[in-house]
């Protein structure tokens, strides 16, 4: 709405500037004028001039009159006609007169003709020696009227001329503000329309007044968004749909292949061989299990189904109970795990859905543990950062490929992302042999649970890297306000130990 | 009830080929009274006729599903039920464990899984009361035997009291033995609170606790420190 009055704003500025602007070059236009004209009396052969001349050019020699070959070539281009009236009314002398003026005039035809016109013809009169000297310029040549002002008028113009002019400016002005009142009211519904077009749902705006055909086009517009967003919610519903029901159905399959794996495992009257093989299946049915459980999940957080469970956690909490989960599920004796927690981190609470967050910091350390066979150190360090609550995990183990990286931010619909296949050449590049028979999916699918569990959170997820490897995975997350984490204060805490281990 | 093994359980589900299997994991670890349905049907009569100790429940039935059964069962009985269902949505699970639901388990699962929280189960509902005998013989760390009830440690030098909370935080660990328990979940159990300001009391306590069940409290032998993660109460053999 603030772009809407500045829009108005900027046309009412606009529309007055226009007419300033206009009248400004109207007031030097005819300043122009004036100044021409006045330049053009002072030539010599100015009108009134002119008549002054002709009459002086009519000379009487004692018998006859005369005029100068001049001033008559003058009369017989540009008058009708001239003459010269003497002091009885008489016309003494003439030239071109036509027939139809008179030859005698009484004083009162003479008032009237020096101020109009004489039968049609326009007139000017001078003074003469022997009269009243008359030169007529053609018929329908000059146009007479007849201006009066009073003095006091005349020099008070300048002071009315300033308060015209701002009048006009003043009206100009409100006119400019009502219309632009008129086009903001006609916009506003438009700009309403516009703002609300995100919430992809339909428009029903007003198709009437100057923005008809924009409200038309804006309603039509939200129709095909909102039946846009349909059909991708459609199709996202139903790819987490069928996942979940593929997944569903392959639970109970796939609990028949574990429970006999076990039971044939166990068979003491199998031999060492058998049981191996049947130890294999049931640890590759605990890894498609797994699988699912992250294809399940993975899918849901794409596509925003995923119903988050928000409470105040502790990082710290959650951080120490990772390790304490590590520690309790019997972690190799090759491996080392540091927890580095800063006491300025104990303090701080973070708005999110503990579970999630959990899954997300214990995928980054159980790919360094499945990653790294031959053992390594962890590093958990955990501090604030930049406002934010920063979680670093560090391994000194091979390290996350770019490749792998590079996977993890291409678009999800792209093919092998889910497969994991660059992950699997850039591991198979290093000789890696231990899991060519496992799939290699879950590492890239855990680094993209990781992701997805971040964003969801609104934090931000760094790889570092060093030599196009990346031993250290930051996970920031935004701190929350103590004083909306206190009432929650008591669901941060965690349980030592989850229900059912996942890997 | 004096062994778990005697408890009768019914197994409800409808994948005939899953049953058989459940019914022979029970059948290897030792249970003597199973039975077996196939649909909602089945389960009601076989669970008039033969009224069962605990009933692992599919959730998605043939002719009805497993919620509804569930409330049936418990309106009639007070007998543990256990949810073993594909259905691994968390509303799913939550469903399940808010009706009432002793444990909710998901396939696929590990048979050993299984077991186990079985016999939690039936040792939670049947024979906690007639197993006093932990309490009773007491928790024996070395030279020392701690006596939940009581809440006494006796000594070579005599007895000596603990705390409610020394008591408290005992039990946590003793419940958990062999694992760590993280500060946070101690502070919980003891305060009902966090870990951040307990840091130090909570340090005293243990501090406390380890005069008091430890040989040389310095060097201790049971109460165990993970640095920067908790306690962690060693494993031995109980008197």
């Amino acid at each position: 709405m603030k772009d809407l009055l500045k829009i108005c704003r900027r046309y009412i500025m606009t529309a007055v500037l226009t007419i300033c602007f206009v009248l400004g070059i109207n007031i030097l236009f005819l300043f122009v004028y004036l100044i021409r004209e006045n330049m053009y009396k002072s030539e010599p052969y100015y009108y009134n001039w002119r008549t002054e001349r002709l009459a002086e050019s009519l000379a009487w020699d004692g018998e006859n009159y005369s005029l100068f070959p001049e001033a008559a070539e003058k009369i017989d281009a540009d008058y009708a006609f001239a003459m010269l009236i003497d002091p009885e009314g008489q016309v003494v002398w003439s030239r071109n007169l036509p027939e139809e003026i008179p030859l005698s005039y009484s004083l009162n035809d003479i008032a009237s003709m020096s101020r109009w016109y004489l039968k049609d013809y326009p007139v000017k009169v001078w003074e003469h020696p022997r009269g009243l000297f008359v030169a007529a310029q053609p018929k329908n040549s000059v146009a007479k009227y007849d201006m009066e002002f009073r003095i006091s008028t005349l020099k008070s113009f300048p002071s009315y001329l300033g308060a015209y002019l701002l009048c006009n400016l003043l009206m100009v002005f409100l006119l400019s503000l009502f219309f632009g009142v008129r086009l903001y009211k006609s916009l506003k519904s438009v700009a309403g329309g516009i703002e609300n077009l995100h919430l992809q749902k339909p428009l029903n705006l007003p198709e009437r007044g100057m923005t008809a055909t924009l409200a038309q086009k804006l309603n039509d517009a939200s129709i095909l968004l909102f039946r846009q967003k349909l059909a991708l919610d459609k199709r996202d519903n139903a790819r987490t749909e069928w996942i979940s029901g593929v997944s569903h159905d392959i639970r109970t399959p796939l609990a028949l292949i574990m429970g006999h794996a076990d039971s044939l495992e166990q068979n003491s009257s199998l031999d060492e061989e058998g049981r191996k093989e049947a130890a294999s299946i049931r640890e590759n049915s605990l890894q498609i299990r797994n699988l699912i459980s992250d294809l399940n999940l993975t899918s849901k957080l794409e596509y925003d189904s995923y119903p988050l469970r928000l409470v105040s956690c502790s990082p710290a909490a959650l951080l120490r109970s990772l390790a304490a989960w590590h520690m309790n599920n019997g972690l190799p004796e090759q491996f080392q795990l540091e927890l580095n927690i800063s006491p300025e981190l104990e303090r701080v609470t973070v708005l999110g859905d503990a579970d999630l967050l959990t899954r997300a910091f214990r995928n980054l350390t159980t790919n360094s543990i499945r990653h790294n066979p031959k053992g390594c150190l962890i590093q958990i360090r955990a501090g604030k950062c930049r406002g934010m609550t920063e979680i670093s995990f560090f391994d000194t183990g091979r390290g996350i490929p770019v490749a792998v990286i590079k996977t993890l931010y291409r678009p999800v619909s792209r093919p092998g992302v889910h497969t994991g296949q660059p992950e699997e050449k850039g591991r198979a590049a290093e000789g890696k042999t231990s899991r060519s028979s496992a799939p290699a999916a879950p590492h890239v699918m855990g680094l993209r649970i990781v992701k997805q569990i971040v964003e969801a959170h609104h934090g931000e997820l760094e790889f570092e890297l060093q030599k196009d490897v990346c031993h250290c995975v930051k996970i920031r997350l935004p701190i929350q306000e103590p004083e909306k984490a206190e009432p929650e204060k008591k669901s941060l805490l965690r349980r030592e130990k989850p229900a059912a281990p996942r890997e | 009830m004096k062994h778990i093994y005697e408890c009768s359980i019914l197994i409800v589900d409808d994948n005939p080929q899953l049953l058989d299997m459940l019914f022979s994991i029970l059948q290897k670890e030792g249970y003597q009274s199973l039975y077996k349905a196939s649909s909602c049907r089945e389960a009601r009569s076989v669970f008039a006729r033969e009224t069962p100790d605990l009933i692992i429940l599919d959730v998605m039935l043939p002719d009805g599903d497993g919620f509804s059964l569930f409330q049936e069962f418990r309106a009639a009985s007070d007998i543990p039920i256990l949810f073993l269902s594909a259905k691994d949505q968390d509303n799913d699970r939550l469903l399940g464990l808010g009706l009432g639901a002793d444990d909710y388990l998901t396939k696929p699962f590990l048979p050993r899984e299984l077991t186990l929280r079985l016999a939690a189960i039936i040792r939670r509902t049947y024979l906690s009361g007639s197993h006093p005998q932990k309490e009773e013989t007491g928790l024996k760390l070395g030279s020392r035997t701690v006596y939940f009830e009581r809440g006494t440690v006796d000594t070579p030098k005599g007895s000596v009291s603990l705390t409610a909370k020394e008591l408290l935080i005992l039990k946590k660990l003793f419940e958990n033995r062999g694992n760590i328990v993280t500060f946070d979940a101690l502070c919980d159990t003891v305060w009902g609170d966090g870990y951040y300001t307990y840091e130090n009391t909570l340090m005293v306590h243990i501090r406390r606790l380890r005069e008091k069940i430890e040989e040389d409290p310095s060097h201790p032998r049971w109460l165990l420190t993970a640095r920067g993660i908790g306690y962690r109460l060693a494993q031995e053999e109980r008197a």
